[in-house]
């Protein structure tokens, strides 16, 4: 009861935190509701995390359980009246057009274009029932982001697993599920990403609004956007991708009102708006270093942006890239200093090798991924957008391609390469003169990088660009702007066609899922899953041993988040050995391990364990791979019975 | 310079060829389309 008032406080705070954050970028000059609504979450967002990593240092530091909804709260409340206080010192507000010359902004008429809103609405109105009612899902998400955060929760730290290197990983979209976690709140944990598919959408709008895009193609780019597979699917999961890209977006539309600012206060605080949104990024994802590198490079070109009519304050590059990283520093430094306490490499599982040697130790990328040579890869990437098959970073894998990992979508595939390409002919004419189409340039820019770091740094997974890939979408609208105001019916027709394309494919797997439930009239976590309802009824903190597939993990962890599970990798670096052996087994305190078809045949005589489990006979669904859960027993034990069937459901 | 003045027209066009080639080449839609046969012959 206590964790769940703590949350409601958390969630009032936020709202008052956004109130301040309105203030702010109003403060700072910034105009058009969707940019002062999408950059107003800065603030509450990092002052979230913030508050979750002043917390999670002492637990570093001191080796203690002290992050709870309640500290978490009270320091969250800290931070927000903090952040309140600057507001009303720095920034008094500002009733100050930044360019009176604008005039009002030009109306939007929607008409028959609500058409391909009702369409992606539909869409995702499918996957939201889908997930509503069902539970997390996703490799990655039952893998490692969703078991470290209940983690976190049965510790009250966010120390990792001693002597588990990959247990390091930076972790910022995994901060609201940990605290979800503490009053049970699982069935929301597949909708804690859907509200950055709004930032997302509303952050496209913002950008194409700032390039002079008109109101009704902006929000057509934000509907594109919207119906990116990979953003609908991640939207309803626990993967960070689309976490991370919506405050990388946000970053971005920060530094670009930075550049249009007046006085040298307003750009300084919309700069450390900006790395504290980076920051955000790049402390859910390290792969987000290559993008935040850029954000910065755009900085320190201050001096090519800014017009110079009007201009109350020089340049100063420099200045603008330290207040970025002052920004930045604040959601990210938690995680630097934890993965270099355990591993040694701040930006862990990152590797950074220089003629041979290790520098900094990390994943060895050229040995996780396959490889393939360069032709081969641009041969399978140069026309992606039409074919979508399904390359994944581990391997090939024909069939159904939308995914949280793979598609861009019909819509995006008939408008977004054109629309760049569009843009870069057009640049050919001249050197860019307005910062608008200065702008456009640095987008197409930022988008092209995607073409080069996919095949190669990426290693062909693609969910890696999605900033990329969006951002196309805001260049994109400038055609779509010029096409949408002289063939209307056209487009309308065009557009809608391929957004009901990719919103039929893609909602198949949801209504599919949710139809299978529906029919069977099962909606328990055990079913779902399709592991043994035992699982649920274990004594709290029981230690499970998982050596059956790394996505079991999240469903052993038991409907009341209560199970301690060690993933068969983490077996492996905590022993070194891979199969279990009896003095580990109690050396580590495992009470249970859970197997799957195929049983293992390599597990050493007089091991202390016994079946309590086995559904080889009564599994319901024949398809799924038969359980079974061992009991360890006390030394002593050596393996009698060890197969006698106790217990099956 | 006729084609310059017809540069949107053919954008417009390459857009709508694009939307096609999508159709005509996507594993997306093929898969779809090969479940929704499947569905149906079950029928």
């Amino acid at each position: 009861m206590q964790d769940a008032i703590a949350l409601a406080v958390i969630a009032a705070t936020w709202i008052y935190g956004w109130h301040v954050g309105r203030l702010w970028v109003r403060g700072c000059g910034v105009r058009g509701r969707a940019a002062v609504w999408c950059l107003a979450c800065i603030i509450p967002t990092a002052s979230l995390i913030a508050a979750v990593h002043a917390m999670g240092f002492v637990g570093l530091f001191s080796g203690r359980g002290v992050v709870s909804p309640i500290t978490v709260a009270i320091t969250f409340i800290l931070v927000c009246w903090a952040a309140r206080f600057f507001v009303a010192t720095e920034l008094p507000p500002s009733t100050r057009m930044l360019r009176p010359g604008l005039g009002p902004p030009a109306p939007l008429r929607m008409g028959w274009w609500w058409l391909p809103v009702i369409v992606v609405g539909g869409m995702y109105l499918v996957f939201f029932v889908d997930a509503a009612t069902g539970y997390p899902t996703g490799h990655d998400t039952l893998f490692y982001h969703l078991p470290s955060a209940v983690r976190w929760m049965q510790q009250q730290s966010l120390n990792p697993l001693p002597g588990v290197a990959s247990d390091c990983l930076h972790e910022n979209g995994m901060i609201v599920p940990f605290l979800l976690a503490f009053a049970k709140l699982e069935r929301l944990f597949p909708l804690v990403h859907l509200p950055k598919a709004l930032v997302v959408a509303a952050t496209v709008f913002a950008l194409a609004r700032f390039i002079e895009v008109r109101p009704l193609p902006a929000v057509i780019a934000a509907v594109i956007a919207l119906s990116v597979p990979m953003v609908v699917f991640q939207s309803f999961s626990g993967y960070v991708d689309l976490y991370a890209t919506a405050s990388w977006l946000s970053a971005l539309l920060a530094i670009a009102w930075a550049m249009r600012a007046t006085t040298a206060r307003q750009r300084r605080n919309l700069i450390l708006l900006a790395g504290l949104s980076a920051g955000v990024a790049l402390g859910a994802r390290t792969s987000f270093l290559v993008v935040t590198a850029l954000l910065a490079a755009v900085l320190a070109a201050e001096m090519w942006f800014r017009p110079h009519e009007g201009r109350t304050h020089a340049p100063a590059p420099v200045r603008n890239v330290a207040w970025f990283g002052v920004g930045l520093l604040v959601c990210t430094t938690f995680w630097f200093t934890r993965a270099t306490m355990h591993t040694g490499n701040p930006i862990y599982p990152i590797e950074v090798k220089v003629a041979g040697t290790t520098l900094l130790p990390g994943y060895d990328m050229n040995a996780r991924f396959p490889q393939r040579s360069l032709g081969l890869r641009l041969q399978r990437w140069w026309d992606y957008p039409w074919h979508e098959a399904k390359y994944s970073g581990s391997g090939e894998n024909p069939g159904y391609p939308y995914s949280r990992n793979n598609a861009m979508g019909a819509a995006y595939a008939a408008f977004v390469p054109l629309g760049c390409l569009a843009l870069l002919f057009g640049s050919f004419n001249g050197r860019p003169r307005t910062q608008e189409e200065k702008w456009q340039i640095v987008f197409l820019l930022i988008a092209a990088t995607a073409v080069v770091l996919v095949p190669t740094v990426f290693k062909e997974v693609l969910r890696y660009a999605l900033p990329q890939i969006l951002l196309a979408i805001v260049v994109a609208a400038v055609l779509l702007d010029r096409l949408i105001t002289r063939f209307p019916q056209a487009m309308l027709a065009t557009a809608t066609i391929a957004l009901v394309v990719t919103a039929t494919i893609a909602a198949v797997k949801p209504a599919h899922a949710l139809a299978g439930r529906i029919r069977d009239g099962r909606w328990d976590r055990a079913w779902f899953y399709q592991v043994p309802g035992v699982i649920d009824d274990l004594p709290p903190g029981a230690r499970v041993l998982n050596l059956a597939a790394p996505s079991a993990t999240y469903s052993l962890l038991g409907g009341n988040l209560s199970n301690q599970v060690i993933t068969h990798p983490e077996w492996e670096t905590l022993t070194g050995m891979r199969v279990p052996n009896t003095m580990d087994l109690q050396r580590l305190g495992i009470q249970y391990v859970f197997v799957q078809e195929p049983w293992p045949t390599d597990w050493p005589a007089g091991l202390p364990v016994r079946v309590i489990f086995d559904n080889s006979e009564s599994r319901a669904v024949a398809t799924s791979p038969a359980a079974r859960i061992y009991r360890v027993e006390p030394v002593g034990y050596a393996g009698q019975n060890r197969n006698a069937v106790l217990t099956a459901r | 310079m006729r084609i310059a003045a017809h540069r949107d027209e053919i954008w417009l066009w390459l857009c709508v060829l694009s939307l096609v080639a999508y159709l005509l080449r996507s594993d997306a839609v093929t898969a779809f389309l090969r479940e929704a046969a499947r569905l149906l012959r079950q029928m």
